[in-house]
């Protein structure tokens, strides 16, 4: 057996390293959180080989005096706490004294550093001469000379600190294996200085690799500046801003609407005080507030910077320190949900579909939204004026004559259809758009043209009206989002709706955006009490496989309020004994087998989100039901009431399947006819609900077109 | 064949011919109505393989036999928009050529011989019954029926034959609706078929004089009903009804005796402010007599009183209005309520004839 013995402390520092230095980006990470620390406003990162042959780090901070420089490298030596209270009042990024020592164990290592009150720099090497590069001798050697090959010496350098690390794991020959190719390497690290850069858009920035420089982020005071680098302008000009300052945590996070969904979660950066962190409560409730916006399988691009008091959270969780533990997890969950739902909620996020990759421009990217909004009015109105004027040609309004033949129809109606539009851009979306529409034109068309032609005339009274009359209508549909009116639809191919919009079109789903509105609408009722329920006089019997018997009893709860009854009918028998009256014309055992179908595998996911809360330590069961029990005397708890269901998360995520369900099965889908008021009374309803650019599963409802697109595509412009 | 027709009469049976054809179907000849002259009368046949129909025009005078086959709904068409006293017909080939005074429609057929046969009465009826008492009884129950059910046949009205007696039963699984029918002649023992809906408005649209007596043939799979001018043919629901004897509750405590047009108008206007989501009216049965409510959260909220007979205990119960309205609307003078308890059925009774058990609604 072998002995138990104390280990030689540059074995320690080896191990120690294992956990925090994996790879060259987290020596960047380290470094440059180091000189963060060091209060620098400018870091400059360079790298050779993906990081592998020199990682060098270069700040303008505070420097080290040269007799603490042999200290830096020791391990558990720090200057940035110094009693175990400081341990919880953390508010340098790093604190554990390892960081250094661990680099300076698996590496050739040199610093060279110099305060400002001196005139001399000073360096500090290790054994880098005795140890060139890896075979095993001096592998052994490079260990047992590391405390004593410690040199520190005079030399010239600008004020701040410079680290430079080369050949990483020279010494750890299974690290080394592991590196993978320096293009690898370098994305890794260029992610770190972006998380670092993307949290310090005050201090400036440069990456270089192999002389050559990559990134140059000059300070800047907008955070969009620091996004624009990394990830592009037109992804940065459409993030909605958000500020919110509450219950001593300050939220700000710049959100992508759901158009600019990415296919992985990589994209959501979580700060808290600079740090980026991973949280996988957060993570839920961004989930949760783009729920339905975007795809099950897409995710939101989402820039959350935290600020919280230092005492209100513990860092000290993982050597990484990716991970913290709240002291109040759910509050910081719900008030994150709460303001990203509240900012979706209040955006419309209809995507622009642009022929040239135009972006969405839902909120500018500097200063007052509102004043933009309304010059954006102004000029709304000011067009819409002007096309209402239109002293070269007077229009007349035919009632569409009454032909024998549906064949005859189609061929008539363009031309009317033409001499009615209003602009010539839509003359031509019209045109372009209506054979489609008369190659199915069904019979139940024949009745509706009277109609039309009240419509038209209708619109053709009000540009008869005096100018300045209808730009006032003009700005009122425009300030109360009116939806547009009955002449400028059409449906096409049973299955969109084309609009005039006052900047364009809309084409819109006619299933995605009812199917949004009976969720809404079925939502709002839930949330109200339980719905109304018809109960059956001879019981729909359906047969159900143990997943869905189980889920029948664990949810009785849940089906009671959807207004579901459901009994045992035999062992593997269920009778349904009362249904929503809400859905009447739903075959009701198909729908209840369907929906315990789905509660069953929502079982699966309930507990897995379930293990997420129990997971935290410092958050009890029942933190969150306190939370909102003393808080809600505080406006934004009570707005959050407001839009909440009440119902834990997991609860709601499976509200939000059943919603789904009924809301897709008692919308008319794609390929039903709609007559001209179904049409209007569906999008009238589109203005006044939440979400509605995306169906309750994340597709678009509606796409918009703008005249300025089809102008350019026309070369009008 | 060559014929000159009463154009009333003809426009009768060929409205009541072409709600038979089928107006969507890859096949044509479902379309079709088949014009048969006979020497006496002029015979108009519809069928869309599981409804037939054969209508009999006496107002007819035939020159020369024949038949031929034409588009239904044209034809009626033609018809109704003349104002002609009479029309001739006269077949060339596949073709129809309809004459008026001064119009002339030649119409391209299709080949007769391609029409499927329809069912006939054949051997004797199995009972016999007025045609107002079958109408009636049909009206109390039709609408009862289900429109679609994969899980039991209900989407028909269940008629089941013990002695001179027919029973109409029909479902929809949230309310029943039975009637009895007294049968002029019954023959044989008793009988159950399950008649599919449209066969039964079929019926309902034929417009017969009351007096009129129909005779009824109850086949394995089909059924065939026969007046003197008209023979309908329909196969059966196949499957199982719900036994609704079950369901019809054995005790109540609890009887409102009140004037149906008073009951129907109280609950129609409770329902004027209803929503989809919430259309539940509330009834309140007790010493104030009956107060119908409902309250809608974004529309606001009624209240109606309705005149009662009534001695039971205070109840409060919740209906859907429609279902209600569909049964008081076949209702007589009187109406009885039978109610037992807020989550029981609630059975409308009128006459000795007429039973409608309806389930509440759970109001929230």
């Amino acid at each position: 057996m072998p002995q138990i013995r104390q280990l030689d402390p540059a074995l320690i520092n080896k191990i120690a390293a294992g956990e925090v230095i994996e790879r060259p980006a987290s020596v960047v990470k380290e470094l440059v959180e180091n000189a963060l620390d060091a209060g620098a406003t400018r870091i400059d990162v360079a790298l050779e080989e993906g990081g592998s042959t020199l990682i060098r780090v270069t700040d303008n901070g505070g420097g080290i005096p040269p007799d603490e420089l042999p200290l830096a490298v020791a391990s558990h030596a720090t200057s940035k706490i110094a009693t175990s209270d400081d341990l919880f009042r953390v508010t340098t990024l790093g604190f554990r004294g390892e960081a250094l020592a661990s680099i300076a164990s698996v590496s050739h290592f040199r610093i060279v550093s110099r305060t400002p009150d001196r005139l001399e720099a000073y360096e500090l090497l290790n054994s880098t001469e005795t140890a060139p590069t890896g075979n095993l001798r001096t592998h052994d050697s490079g260990l047992k000379t590391q405390d004593s090959g410690l040199k520190t010496s005079l030399c010239s350098a600008p004020p701040g600190t410079t680290v430079e690390i080369r050949n990483l794991f020279y010494n750890v020959p299974a690290r080394r294996k592991f590196l993978r190719h320096a293009s690898t390497e370098l994305a890794n690290v260029t992610e770190q200085v972006a998380r670092v850069a993307l949290s310090h858009p005050g201090v400036a920035f440069t990456l270089s690799h192999n002389g050559r420089q990559l990134r140059n982020l000059p300070t800047t005071t907008d955070r969009r500046t620091r996004i624009a680098d990394f990830y592009g302008p037109e992804l940065a000009a459409c993030l909605l801003p958000i500020h919110r300052d509450e219950r001593g945590l300050r939220i700000e996070a710049l959100i992508a609407p759901p158009a600019q969904s990415r296919p992985s979660s990589k994209w959501q950066y979580v700060f808290l005080n600079g740090r980026f962190i991973s949280d996988r409560r957060i993570a839920y409730a961004v989930r949760e507030a783009f729920r339905g916006l975007v795809e099950h399988d897409r995710y939101p691009v989402v820039f959350l910077f935290l600020t919280a008091p230092a005492d209100s959270f513990d860092v000290n969780v993982h050597p990484t320190k990716i991970e913290v533990r709240w002291r109040d997890a759910g509050l910081v969950q719900s008030q994150v949900l709460a303001v990203l739902r509240e900012t979706l909620l209040s955006h419309d996020l209809t995507p622009r579909l642009g022929f040239n990759a135009r972006t969405f421009t839902g909120a500018p990217p500097t200063g007052e939204r509102t004043a933009d909004e309304r010059s954006f009015e102004t000029r709304q109105a000011l067009a819409d004026y002007l096309k209402s004027v239109d002293p070269t040609q007077s229009r007349l309004n035919f009632a569409p004559p009454r032909f024998p033949s549906d064949s005859l129809r189609p061929s008539i109606r363009s031309v009317y259809r033409d001499e009615n539009v209003e602009t010539p851009t839509n003359r031509n979306v019209e045109t372009n758009e209506a054979p489609r529409d008369r190659v199915e034109d069904p019979p139940w068309r024949g009745t509706e043209g009277p109609s039309e032609a009240d419509s038209f005339s209708a619109s053709g009274l009000k540009t008869q009206d005096s100018g300045l009359k209808t730009q006032d209508s003009g700005l009122k549909a425009q300030d109360s989002g009116l939806p547009p009116q009955a002449s400028s639809l059409i449906q096409i191919h049973n299955t969109y709706i084309v609009a005039e919009t006052g900047d364009g079109i809309m084409i819109i789903d006619q299933h995605a955006l009812h199917e949004r509105i009976l969720y809404e609408r079925f939502r709002d009722r839930i949330l109200a009490g339980p719905l109304e329920s018809q109960r059956m006089l001879v019981p729909a019997t359906i047969e159900v496989s143990p997943t869905q018997a189980i889920a029948a009893t664990e949810h009785a709860e849940l089906l009671a309020r959807l207004g579901i009854e459901v009994t045992a009918f035999g062992p593997t028998t269920l009778a349904v004994q009362s249904f929503p009256t809400l859905l009447p014309n739903l075959d009701v055992a198909a729908f209840v087998s369907d929906l315990l179908e789905t509660m069953g595998e929502g079982n699966v996911e309930t507990s897995k989100s379930r293990n997420v809360e129990t997971g935290d330590r410092l958050d009890g069961g029942s933190s969150e039901a306190d939370s909102f029990g003393d808080s809600s005397g505080t406006s934004a708890l009570a707005e959050l009431r407001s839009q909440d269901s009440g119902l834990s998360l997991p609860d709601e995520t499976l509200l939000h399947k059943c919603l789904d369900m009924m809301a897709c099965k008692a919308a008319v889908k794609a390929g039903d006819p709609l007559t001209t008021d179904e049409m209007q009374a569906l999008l009238s309803q589109r203005h006044v609900t939440a979400r509605s650019s995306n169906c309750p599963h994340g597709r678009p409802t509606t796409l918009e077109l703008s005249t300025r697109d089809l102008e350019k595509q026309f070369k009008r412009i | 064949m060559k014929c000159v027709v009463d154009r009333q009469s003809l426009y009768e049976a060929l409205a009541a011919t072409a709600s038979v054809t089928l107006t969507r179907t890859p096949k044509p000849i479902l379309q079709c109505v088949r014009v048969t002259a006979e020497k006496d009368c002029l015979i108009l046949t519809a069928y869309d393989q599981e409804v037939g129909l054969r209508y009999r025009v006496k107002q007819v005078d035939t020159t020369k036999p024949g038949e031929t086959l034409v588009q239904g709904d044209r034809f009626l068409a033609i018809v109704r928009e003349s104002s002609d006293e009479t029309m001739a017909l006269e077949s060339n080939g596949d073709q129809l050529n309809v004459r008026g005074v001064d119009s002339h429609f030649q119409m391209v057929g299709q080949n007769v011989r391609e029409f499927p046969p329809v069912p006939d009465m054949e051997g004797e009826p199995d009972f016999v019954v007025k045609s107002g008492v079958l109408v009636d009884a049909i009206g109390k129950t039709l609408f009862a029926a289900a429109r679609e059910n994969t899980r039991y046949a209900i989407n028909g009205v269940l008629w089941e034959k013990k002695g001179k007696k027919l029973l109409m039963v029909a479902t929809d699984g949230r309310r029943l609706a039975m009637c009895d029918a007294s049968l002029e002649k019954s023959v044989g023992d008793e009988a159950s078929a399950i008649v599919p809906t449209k066969a039964l408005s079929l019926i309902m649209k034929l417009h017969m004089d009351a007096d009129e007596t129909i005779e009824v043939k109850l086949r394995p799979n089909q059924i065939v009903l026969r007046t003197a001018s008209v023979t309908i043919s329909s196969v059966l629901v196949e499957g199982h009804f719900p036994k609704y004897q079950d369901v019809l509750p054995r005790e109540h405590d609890k009887t409102a005796v009140l004037k149906t047009e008073e009951f129907l108008s109280g609950v129609k206007r409770a329902a004027l402010l209803a929503t989809p989501e919430s259309k539940g009216v509330k009834i309140m049965l007790g010493k104030e007599g009956m107060i119908l409510s409902s309250r809608a959260a974004e529309q606001g909220e009624a209240t109606i009183k309705v005149p009662v007979d009534y001695k039971g205990s205070d109840i409060s119960i919740g209906f859907n209005p429609e279902f209600l309205v569909d049964a008081l609307k076949v209702c007589g003078d009187s109406t009885t309520f039978e109610l037992k308890e807020p989550a029981k059925p609630g059975v409308i009774k009128n006459g000795s004839g007429f039973q409608y058990v309806v389930m509440p609604v759970n109001l929230s």
